[in-house]
């Protein structure tokens, strides 16, 4: 295994080992991608600039980032104050005892820490690292952005203050992500869970150092705390926020290429609707604030449960959520979690049919 | 032999690429700056986003300080690794400064469009006549967001409206749509807001050329779908607005 000095900006100028999880002589496979990506992003514009598709692409690409990005810097600086003020103990009196209240408790915790898909996952990653259990964090992940009060007045407004409607996309979201997490819990670890290279020992930072224990000794004052924060924030921006471009390039092709009317079209079942509008909401990777004006614009040709299929998957797991995940988790379990909450959503959204229509 | 210091060269090259990850916050934060004391940022976000733009740039101005003040070490990973992720975090830049000035046009309505219909047949089931309008004599200039809200109560008004030309082939030659993007949040989720105009000897109208219409306003119904149509008396080419102001808003 490969061991380099790790260089750290932390204010604490301690240097901390690190150790690639690469094998030496071998190029990282997120290198190939990122090569891969410039290649055809630059290709598109010295190509396809003057293509008609080329606006609607480009638009919609820095549209989502830009979106994306105030509330991706504000999720990386909130995990930068956990990983310095937030010990794993201090983390661990918080929560309830046992881990099956923490779940219920945590896929709720969006009612009054509100969050975006998009701020979430760098949050989510420190509180992993500082002890919270795997499937608490994955309720939080997947009913953060979906159980919270600015989704529910979106929702309410695009279907003309149809409060039943957003009541119940808070419920199902609530219920979807308490069973997934539930799931998570019985099936995973953090070991299989957590990506290589991401301390799971619940008192660690992101370099794999204990900063709380080194520093009982010698307190740092708070404005180095503060400066500790910040250079860890933005050290995992610069991480993830790749990812997010990665997922908002792809969207934004996606949104290109597929006409929406085109998919409506092909709904002619309640499951195939059901089914259209999932991958609908996988694919336009829109923030949960605003797909509810979109799954509204079906309210006269598809039935409900569809549009609260786009609107309860779509927070939950998108391109975007997906690429960022690969910061987060193991290969094998996003596509376990993806197959599941993809599955629990579509029969969920059935048998809401079947019960409401 | 053990732990010779490093030469200069290679103290300048750790130093370069220590610094390249503040160059990119730089740049960020210098294209978000750009886009709100521009109002360019309205070309891609609905108005109200400015605060969360403005909170994003003092958090990215606070990552740059505190990378500086720390000790500019190299991230971690090869030297290409390093460039290349820089590369990848400001391609979005690029694809900013290459749609400078564009906005969204026919290419993005026939993939955001959502009919009832696969092919909408343009033929109205009733086609009313021409009514008095408003007794003031004044047409109403309204957007046609508000046209779509209200149409109930314009109903035989006169109204006067701009937005994009959208004709092809199978509608009649006295009728053509004129079509808007409404957004919530961003480009990415807009919706088009459109209705249909008729004027006697229409004329021709370039694709995606913005006009002014002005008639009265009637409702028909489109295959069960109850649209606007303006009866147009007047139809004027107009210069379209710039691309932050081309976009209605929820």
């Amino acid at each position: 295994m490969d061991t380099k000095p790790f260089p750290i900006n932390c204010s604490c100028n301690h240097g901390h080992q690190h150790h690639s999880t690469v094998p030496s002589g071998q190029i990282p496979f997120l290198f190939i991608i990122q090569i891969l990506f410039i290649v055809a992003t630059v290709g598109l514009v010295v190509f396809y600039r003057q293509h008609p598709a080329f606006s609607t692409l480009s638009i919609t690409f820095v549209a989502i980032f830009l979106e994306a990005l105030p509330f991706m810097l504000l999720g990386s600086l909130i995990g930068g104050f956990i990983e310095v003020f937030v010990s794993a103990e201090k983390l661990t009196k918080f929560l309830p005892g046992t881990s099956w209240r923490t779940i219920f408790m945590a896929a709720g915790a969006g009612l009054f820490f509100p969050v975006c898909e998009c701020a979430i996952v760098p949050v989510v990653r420190c509180l992993f690292q500082k002890g919270l259990p795997l499937g608490a964090g994955i309720a939080f992940l997947l009913g953060g952005p979906i159980v919270n009060p600015l989704v529910a007045f979106s929702t309410a407004l695009a279907y003309g203050y149809q409060w039943a409607v957003a009541i119940d996309r808070i419920v199902l979201g609530y219920l979807l992500a308490v069973t997934i997490g539930i799931l998570v819990e019985l099936f995973f670890t953090k070991q299989n869970a957590l990506a290589a290279g991401l301390p799971d020992n619940g008192s660690t930072c992101a370099c794999g150092h204990d900063h709380h224990a080194e520093h009982g000794e010698h307190k740092r004052s708070f404005f180095k705390k503060i400066v500790a924060s910040f250079q860890h924030a933005a050290e995992d921006f610069l991480d993830i926020g790749r990812y997010l471009i990665f997922g908002a390039f792809i969207a934004a092709v996606l949104q290109t290429v597929i006409a929406r009317g085109e998919m409506a079209a092909v709904a002619a079942t309640p499951v195939l609707a059901i089914l259209m509008m999932m991958l609908l909401a996988v694919v336009l990777s829109l923030c949960s604030e605003a797909d509810a004006f979109i799954a509204a614009t079906f309210r006269t040709s598809l039935p409900l449960s569809a549009q609260m299929a786009f609107m309860v998957l779509g927070p939950m797991l998108d391109i975007k959520l997906i690429l960022m995940y690969f910061q987060l988790f193991r290969k094998r379990f996003i596509i376990a979690l993806s197959g599941t909450t993809f599955v629990l959503v579509f029969l969920s959204m059935l048998i809401k049919y079947w019960s409401q229509g | 032999m053990t732990g010779l210091a490093p030469n200069r060269t290679e103290k300048l090259s750790r130093l370069i690429l220590g610094l390249i990850p503040i160059f990119v916050l730089i740049a960020i934060l210098d294209a978000l700056v750009w886009l709100i004391t521009s109002d360019t940022y309205t070309a891609y976000l609905h108005p109200r986003f400015w605060l969360f733009l403005l909170i994003g740039t003092v958090i990215l101005a606070g990552f740059i300080a505190a990378l500086m003040l720390g000790r500019l070490a190299p991230p971690d990973g090869s030297t290409g690794e390093i460039l290349s992720r820089a590369i990848v975090m400001l391609m979005p830049l690029l694809f900013l400064y290459t749609a400078f000035g564009q906005g969204m046009g026919g290419h993005a309505l026939s993939k955001k469009f959502v009919g009832n219909e696969l092919e909408l047949p343009y033929v109205f089931t009733d086609d009313p006549p021409p009514e008095e309008g408003d007794e003031s004599g004044t047409d109403k200039q309204l957007t046609l967001l508000q046209i779509n809200q209200q149409m109930a109560t314009l109903q035989g008004k006169r109204v006067s409206t701009e937005g994009f030309v959208y004709a092809d082939a199978n509608m009649p030659a006295d009728q053509l749509m004129l079509f808007r993007f409404a957004m919530f949040c961003c480009a990415a989720d807009t919706t088009p807001i459109w209705l249909f105009v008729k004027k006697e000897g229409l004329g021709t109208f370039e694709p995606e050329s913005w006009v002014r219409a002005a008639g009265v306003l009637e409702i028909a119904s489109l295959n069960g779908k109850t649209v606007p149509v303006i009866m147009a008396d007047t139809l004027t080419q107009i210069p379209p607005p710039p691309p932050g102001a081309q976009y209605l808003y929820f």
